[in-house]
């Protein structure tokens, strides 16, 4: 479809080239329609063979043309099908039929700067996702539209919830502890996608979602992927990471005069969770077959039996029935009773995770009106999206409206603009060590979470839950009292001027064009802790992020076709970007009354304002050389100059240059099984500056380790004064900072058989990234925590395959098949000088960490203990015991591969994606903590045993002779089941047993869509579509993809982090 | 023509103009990139104030003091960290375990010395001596409490910066404790000094600033001299003349604490700011009461028993024989919350940190004495201790009573009076004079074990007298946690920032089981 759009753009493009000719004319007519299927194409170029006179067909594919008599031939050509020449006869009428040749030959993408060119004339590889594959399943997150669709790019979700973040690289990492994800381009202007505000360590608060999360997919006309260094290198310093272009709708594809053309998508779906835990159903809250009536855990007795406890059992005489007379058959709780219920209950399971979470919802709404004229073309769009969550509470609220236009002013100039704006508000819950969830999945099956109120009767602000609230909230009062939220308003957008001349030759042009573009957005994040979080008095923290990057561009583009061989293009541009960041944060803390929690009810308060600027400018030129249309070589050099780095440590320059060779354009290799063939390499250099300052004071911060507050706040009060402090900031910053350096080179290969039956895509590329801009730790000992500097290195290897298959394509039955693999290898080679690893994110342990010699990330943490064969050694008891903290797990899959495919029946069309991940290993708390609080169904079954054993392999110690050399035996000692409790517990001081293989396939997206109306100008579709329906996962009970971070630790590391969502629901789609 | 000349034109004035937004000349680029959000340059005050804060907060009162209490039987570990603590079960021996106040340490012995550099000669604020005096004592104290934790430790070449802010030294050397000794003694020596002289640079003395002593210099000075008194204590193993060293040790206790009044307390706490041992228990509720305090308190039929722990409910438990009296068996007990009883100590939300006491000053003069073998001045010098101990052990009962956070929960609720000093100085003679009579130094650290049970973060030296005691084979203190026997700790490890990143501390962590075999060198070891 797009396909069709994007060549009507270039004819009418072409058409204005065209010159209108008056003398001795007589008129022709004709339609061209597609040999394949009878279809009229509109759109398609009609030219005069040996001038520059022609015509492009109308929307039913109609033409008209006045001839000279010297016409001889016409040459009729449409993109992705094959020209053909016809001859002009006598006839007034031409009935042109032209047959579709391999789409990916002539196939045009954007490449950087706007620079549409076609795809074989790149010397690396690119990767696109069009309109409709892009919302084929309805996915109002343009990230998770994206999974499975592209090779060399690792999208990695947080979780299920409304604007979760997710995390986009290509071709691995470059930097350990900064910015890996792409720089997004829409309509030609780089935009803001990284997240404000990073989740830190990850182990406590909420999610921050990522900027990338205001694009409304249903807007897209495309997606581009730069991948490589050479593909984004003029972009600079700032595509390092790789370019990820967008196309957002516009008018230029419209059809021309007329009524406007409207189309209206709307699509309802409904989120369950994606996997629920195996949760046991059998034993009571308590400890070592005890029932404890505030107690985190369930190693208490059967439930059955609570009504026989001593303490608490209605069976029984003690301290309750002597008071309350005997309950037989019925149980004292306490929490009953504290929320003014009758205390005496039935022992009864409850499913309270079943109860806690909701079927979330996603409404999604998108209008769009566009039209084209003789000398312009205009496009807006609104776009809705209303998700309400599966926990309480959460959900997300955005608008997009859009509106761009373009019009030509005269014969050279033209002009257009086009702007963005987003409103958006997302509202989350607390993920992580303390969140929401943490209260959910462990409660015990005796207790009755969502019947028993979850305050005391009288005080809605005091907890009433099954275990402690000092640190962790329950459930359901945190959903009615804690509140986290992201407030967005955003515009961007640009305005251009071009300048178009061919110096009255046929052989040359010249386009030069200024544009100006100002990405804007205010984000307020508010969280609150209501009052009686951590029963204590509640606290609130406001931060405002005002964003402001300027963006001008300068470019002149100039072509000569030097003869009918070999054309010559040149680029030359200036691009000067300007960031303003602009922070405020208010901070309150212990709420004078109950009631209100609102920051003017506070009573200690702290504030924050900084504002800082940075600048880019770039000078960047390209010079490319198409010879034949067989051999394409292009390079690039671009030097940027950067506020951020310190004095004369500036300006850098980076080259790049790539070589594409079509064989199959050598006259004697032509065939018809290899049908194109292109072989491709390139190498480039690109870098990243690093943010610089002076060293600096600031007043400490007090807070983590085992508070869960903020123990300290300045100023402290005294009776005399309000004391405030500073000191030295715990990161200093290397006064000799350059930038890191990345050197790529690839090498690919696109071949077609069959003419386009199959396609096949390789590319192999590999990146060495030197002196890496990062926080070194430092010794604590020097009395400083970490020291911006270069340091390390790190290099990938990448191989990326892309096979399309096209085994059926008849007039009804068409059928395609798409894999994408990609095989990723990151390894870090060096820290800096006495650094074996770098922290990422976790805890004090076990955390994620870069370390010489491993696959990047790791996880790092305390192992089992291990004889010097690498043998784990249990202890007496038979459990295994806490080694040395030391790698535990590799986050980093094998490879992953995406498999696409359509089949279209008739007028029905089915797709689906299903994501393969093989490898890769994350830690997974929650998993470890449901068997060390008694609450997994794997806990109760152990119980039960008479006796079990370690599940690894390991060995005992058999004897220590009198040197005290130990000799060892394989394990086999059994443990009683009785004894389970004190063995989880003790596994679970071993953070290697939370390390999992978190391998799976997935259903990403199923989806079937039908026209359902189609007359008169009018198209109906109506589809059906599922998300993540189905899921294979050696990772049991929780989704292998539902992890905690937004930074580079994402994907590694969970700890009740939010949960994964299922999705299931319909769409209309209206055009006229 | 024209039109080449029009676009010629356009081009130009697009250069112009982008050249005049584009700007990029290094002077400009450094105005851009300036940091207006931070200062670069601050008093020492504004440093010291801080200094004193984390001091208190983060190394006398957090997590050494956590786990001691564990070690000590202070408290019971009963959740998570704190019970395999308790179980010797890889906290103790763990990188990660300390990491947190290994940092803070140095970073407060860092800021130190930048305070005492800035006051020195050729220093921006030469001439403040007595701000100087201030940050020695700080510096001293510090340093001997990486010392006394980790043994052998990077200090010479630790804790500095150069002109640029940036560690002279990124991965420093281990010096010797005596090495590190010497230094905390110079340092307080020069404290002595300074802290006589006068705050003559025009930035003026700290005064509020000041959070111990709102800028009192002869409090400092007492500070100084009573811990001069305890780090010669601390290193009677090692000492040559021990009867001089003892001496020493009353001359400057002579020269400290007149009375509670003088005492090194930071009380700055409130509903906000939050007492250390309270912010731990009431965001981990990890510690249960110890049943090995409570049988040392029943045996000498002590008040305190009656008034320092609660139950489940947050009733005071008016004694042994109260029906909810259920305390936590030292290394046996079930990984539990809400189960046992607990110290009433663990909700003394705004009780003052004691950097040091006037209780341990007096317990140092009555030890000193009985080691010189003055049994009546010792016996007169414990009673004062006793007395001054309980005064103290009130204050943190009240402040648990008083605790805005707790009371808003619903509140302790009180059973028993409080102990007043009649009933105290009854108690000495009833209970704990016979038993001073029996073993002079053995009652006399017992009773000093006791007074350092409280909310007052004195669980940390605590611990430190324990292994002085060790170490001269005195086992006065009866520890009754059965893996005692092979797991007691004998040190804290090296904080994983520097087991992961300072080749020095990584050879000597190794697998960190020698916090189990190594004792410190000033009870004894060697390293």
């Amino acid at each position: 479809m797009s396909m069709k759009k994007i060549s009507l753009l270039l004819a009418f493009l072409g058409f204005i080239g065209l010159q209108v000719v008056l003398a001795q004319t007589r008129d022709i007519s004709g339609t061209v329609t597609s040999a394949d299927d009878g279809s009229s194409i509109p759109g398609a170029s009609v030219v005069i063979k040996g001038t520059t006179m022609g015509t492009v067909t109308d929307m039913d594919g109609n033409f008209t043309l006045k001839i000279t008599p010297s016409a001889k031939v016409l040459m009729v050509s449409f993109v992705g099908m094959a020209s053909i020449e016809v001859p002009i006869t006598g006839s007034a009428n031409y009935a042109v039929k032209l047959k579709s040749e391999n789409i990916s030959v002539n196939e045009v993408v954007v490449t950087a700067m706007g620079i549409t060119k076609e795809k074989k004339a790149l010397g690396y590889a690119v990767q696109d996702v069009k309109s409709d594959e892009l919302t084929q399943g309805s996915n109002s997150d343009l990230s998770g539209a994206l999974q499975g669709k592209l090779s060399g790019v690792e999208i990695t979700p947080s979780s299920g919830m409304p604007g979760a973040s997710s995390k986009i690289t290509i071709r691995g990492s470059r930097s350990f502890t900064g910015d890996n994800t792409p720089l997004y381009v829409v309509d030609g202007m780089p935009i803001s996608s990284a997240n404000d505000v990073s989740t830190g360590n990850s182990v406590t608060g909420t999610d921050f979602a990522n900027r990338s999360v205001d694009i409304d997919p249903n807007d897209i006309e495309s997606v581009n992927i730069l991948k490589g260094q050479a593909a984004s290198a003029l972009y600079g310093m700032r595509a390092s990471n790789g370019v990820v272009v967008i196309t957002t709708k516009s008018g230029k594809s419209a059809r021309k005069g007329g009524k406007p053309e409207i189309s209206f998508n709307s699509s309802v779906a409904f989120d369950v969770i994606s996997v629920m835990p195996d949760l046991q159903k059998e034993f009571a809250q308590g400890s070592a077959g005890k029932y404890v009536a505030v107690n985190s855990f369930s190693w208490g007795p059967k439930i059955a039996e609570l009504s026989n406890d001593a303490k608490v059992g209605g069976d029984k005489v003690n301290v309750n029935t002597t008071r309350d007379g005997m309950k037989p058959g019925m149980y004292y709780v306490q929490q009953r009773a504290n929320a003014g219920l009758d205390p005496w209950a039935k022992p009864q399971v409850y499913n309270n995770a079943d109860d806690f979470f909701n079927v979330g919802r996603t409404l999604n709404n998108s209008f769009n009106i566009a039209q084209g004229f003789d000398k312009g073309d205009y496009s807006f769009s609104l776009g809705n999206t209303t998700t309400t969550g599966i926990v309480p509470t959460t959900g997300m609220d955005r608008y997009n409206g859009k509106l761009s236009a373009n019009a030509k002013l005269s014969e050279n100039w033209s002009t257009g603009f086009s702007g963005n704006f987003i409103i958006s508000s997302i509202d989350k819950q607390s993920s992580a060590n303390n969140g929401i969830v943490a209260t959910v999945y462990p409660a015990p099956p005796s207790y009755d979470l969502a019947g028993i109120p979850s305050y005391y009767k009288g005080d809605p602000t005091k907890q009433n839950t099954y275990r402690s609230t000092s640190g962790f909230d329950g459930a359901y009062w945190a959903a009615d009292n804690n509140s986290f939220s992201e407030d967005l308003q955003r515009f961007f957008g640009n305005f251009y001027l071009k300048y178009s001349t061919k110096f009255n030759t046929t052989n040359q042009s010249l386009d030069i064009k200024f544009q100006l573009g100002d990405d804007s957005y205010t984000t307020k994040y508010s969280d609150l802790w209501g009052y009686g979080h951590s029963n204590a008095f509640g606290e609130v923290s406001h931060s405002v992020y005002k964003i402001n990057e300027m963006n001008s561009l300068l470019t002149a583009v100039y072509n000569l076709k030097i003869n009918d061989d070999l054309i010559f293009d040149a680029l030359v541009g200036n691009e000067f970007v300007q960031k303003r960041t602009d922070y405020t944060y208010a901070y309150g803390k212990d709420f004078n009354s109950s009631g209100w929690n609102h920051i003017d009810n506070a009573s200690v308060f702290q504030a924050s304002d900084t504002y800082s600027r940075k600048r880019t400018v770039g000078v960047f030129g390209n010079l490319s050389l198409a010879y034949k249309s067989m051999l394409y070589l292009n390079a690039t050099g671009r030097n940027d100059v950067v506020s951020s780095m310190p004095r004369n440590n500036r300006s850098f320059f980076y080259p790049s240059v790539s070589l594409g060779w079509i064989f199959t354009e050598i006259e004697s290799l032509k065939n018809d099984f290899l049908t194109y063939g292109k072989i491709r390499a390139s190498y480039a250099e690109v870098g990243q500056a690093g943010d610089y300052y002076d060293t600096y004071y600031a007043t400490p911060v007090y807070g983590g380790g085992f508070s869960s507050g903020t123990p300290i706040i300045y100023p402290i009060k005294t009776d005399k004064a309000n004391v405030v402090a500073f000191t030295q900031n715990s990161t200093v910053y290397d006064p000799n900072l350059k930038p890191q350096n990345t050197k790529s080179y690839e090498f690919g290969a696109d071949l077609t058989f069959f003419k386009g039956v199959v396609t096949f895509g390789y590319t192999y590329s590999r990146q060495n990234v030197k002196d890496q801009i990062f926080s070194v730790p430092l010794a604590a000992s020097t009395g400083s925590a970490s020291l911006i500097t270069n340091g390390g290195s790190i290099h990938t290897n990448s191989h990326e395959v892309t096979l399309g298959l096209n085994p059926i394509n008849k007039k009804n039955i068409k059928w395609d098949l798409a894999f994408n693999f990609s095989k990723i290898d990151n390894y870090v080679d060096a820290l800096a000088p006495g650094v074996n690893s770098i922290f990422l994110g976790g805890f004090v342990e076990p955390q994620v960490r870069a370390g010489i010699g491993a696959k990047f990330p790791v996880l790092y943490g305390v192992g089992y203990l291990r004889n010097d064969a690498g043998q784990i050694v249990v202890d007496a008891k038979g459990f295994p015991q806490a080694g040395v903290e030391q790698v535990i797990g590799t986050v980093s899959p094998d490879f992953r591969l995406g498999f696409n495919t359509t089949l279209e029946v008739y007028k029905f069309r089915l797709s689906a994606v299903l994501d393969w991940k093989k490898g890769g290993q994350m830690y997974s708390g929650t998993a470890g903590l449901l068997d060390y609080y008694g609450i997994s169904q794997h806990s109760a079954d152990t119980r039960q045993l008479t006796d079990f054993m370690f599940d690894k392999p390991a060995v005992k110690v058999a004897s220590t002779d009198a040197n005290g050399v130990k000799t060892y035996a394989p394990n086999d000692i059994k443990i009683k089941g009785a004894d389970a409790q004190a063995y989880f517990s003790s596994v679970n001081n071993i953070s290697e047993s939370m390390i999992y293989d978190n391998s799976f396939i997935k259903l990403r997206e199923i989806a079937l869509a039908y026209p359902v109306y189609a007359k008169r100008g009018i198209s109906i579709n109506a589809n059906i579509f599922a998300r993540n329906l189905l899921l294979w996962s050696t990772f049991k009970g929780l989704d292998p993809e539902a992890s905690q971070g937004n930074n580079n630790m994402a994907g590694a590391f969970e700890r009740f982090s939010m949960p994964g969502t299922s999705s299931y629901g319909l769409g209309l789609n209206v055009k006229f | 023509m024209k039109r080449i000349y029009n676009l010629a034109k356009g081009l130009l004035v697009t250069a112009v103009i982008s050249a005049s937004m584009v700007s990029c000349s290094e002077d400009v680029m450094d105005t851009i990139n300036e940091d207006t959000n931070h200062t670069k340059y601050v008093e020492a005050k504004f440093i010291l104030a801080d200094v004193i804060t984390s001091t208190a907060f983060n190394v006398v009162g957090g997590d050494f003091n956590t786990y001691a209490s564990s070690y000590v039987e202070h408290e019971v570990g009963t959740d998570n960290q704190l019970y395999r603590a308790e179980h010797r079960d890889n906290e103790p021996s763990a990188s990660s375990t300390f990491n947190n106040v290994w940092g803070s340490t140095y970073a407060a012995l860092k800021n130190a010395r930048i305070a005492i550099e800035k006051c020195s000669a050729g220093g921006k604020q030469e001439g403040n001596q007595v701000t100087k005096g201030i940050a020695e004592v700080l510096a001293a104290y510090n340093s001997a409490v990486i010392a006394d934790m980790f043994g052998d430790a990077p200090y010479s070449e630790a804790a500095l910066i150069d002109a640029t802010g940036l560690p002279k030294f990124m991965n420093p050397k281990i010096d010797s404790q005596k090495d590190i000794y010497i230094g905390v003694m110079k340092y307080l020596n020069d404290a002595i000094v300074d802290l006589k002289g006068t705050d003559a640079h025009g930035s003026g003395p700290m005064k509020d600033f000041d959070l111990l002593y709102q800028g009192d210099k002869a409090s400092w000075l007492k500070l100084a001299y009573g811990l001069k008194a305890r780090y010669t204590m601390r290193l009677m193993k090692r000492s040559t003349a021990v009867n001089t060293d003892m001496q020493a040790v009353l001359d400057n206790v002579a020269l400290s604490f007149a009375s509670a009044d003088d005492q090194a307390a930071f009380s700055i706490y409130d509903a906000s700011n939050l007492n250390p041992l309270f912010d731990f228990q009431w965001s981990r509720d990890g510690l249960a009461a110890s049943e090995s305090m409570s049988q040392k308190l029943a045996e000498r039929n002590d008040p305190r028993l009656r008034r320092v722990f609660v139950d489940a409910g947050w009733m005071q438990m008016t004694g042994a024989d109260d029906e909810a009296f259920f305390m936590a068996p030292n290394g046996t007990n079930d990984e539990a919350k809400y189960y046992y009883n607990t110290s009433i100590f663990v909700f003394s939300q705004t009780a003052p940190t004691l950097i040091m006491s006037y209780h341990e000053l007096l317990f140092l003069k009555a030890e000193a004495l009985a080691r010189l073998g003055s049994t009546v001045l010792a016996q007169a010098a414990l009673k004062d201790a006793v007395v001054a101990a309980i005064a103290n052990t009130e204050v943190n009962v009240a402040a648990a009573f008083n605790a805005p956070t707790v009371n808003d929960n619903g509140g302790l609720t009180e059973t028993t009076d409080a102990i007043t000093p009649a009933e105290a100085a009854t108690y000495f003679t009833t209970s704990v004079l016979p038993l001073f009579t029996a073993n002079p130094l053995k009652e006399i650290m017992n009773q000093k074990y006791l007074a350092f049970f409280g909310a007052s973060g004195e669980s940390t030296e605590c611990f430190s007298d324990i292994r002085r005691m060790k170490g001269l084979n005195e086992n006065f203190v009866t520890l009754k946690n059965p893996l005692n026997a092979t797991k007691f700790p004998l040190r804290c490890p090296y904080g994983s920032d520097d087991t992961t990143n300072n080749p020095n501390v990584i050879t000597a962590y190794g697998d960190g089981t020698y916090v189990y075999t190594e004792k410190v060198w000033w009870a004894g070891g060697t390293r």
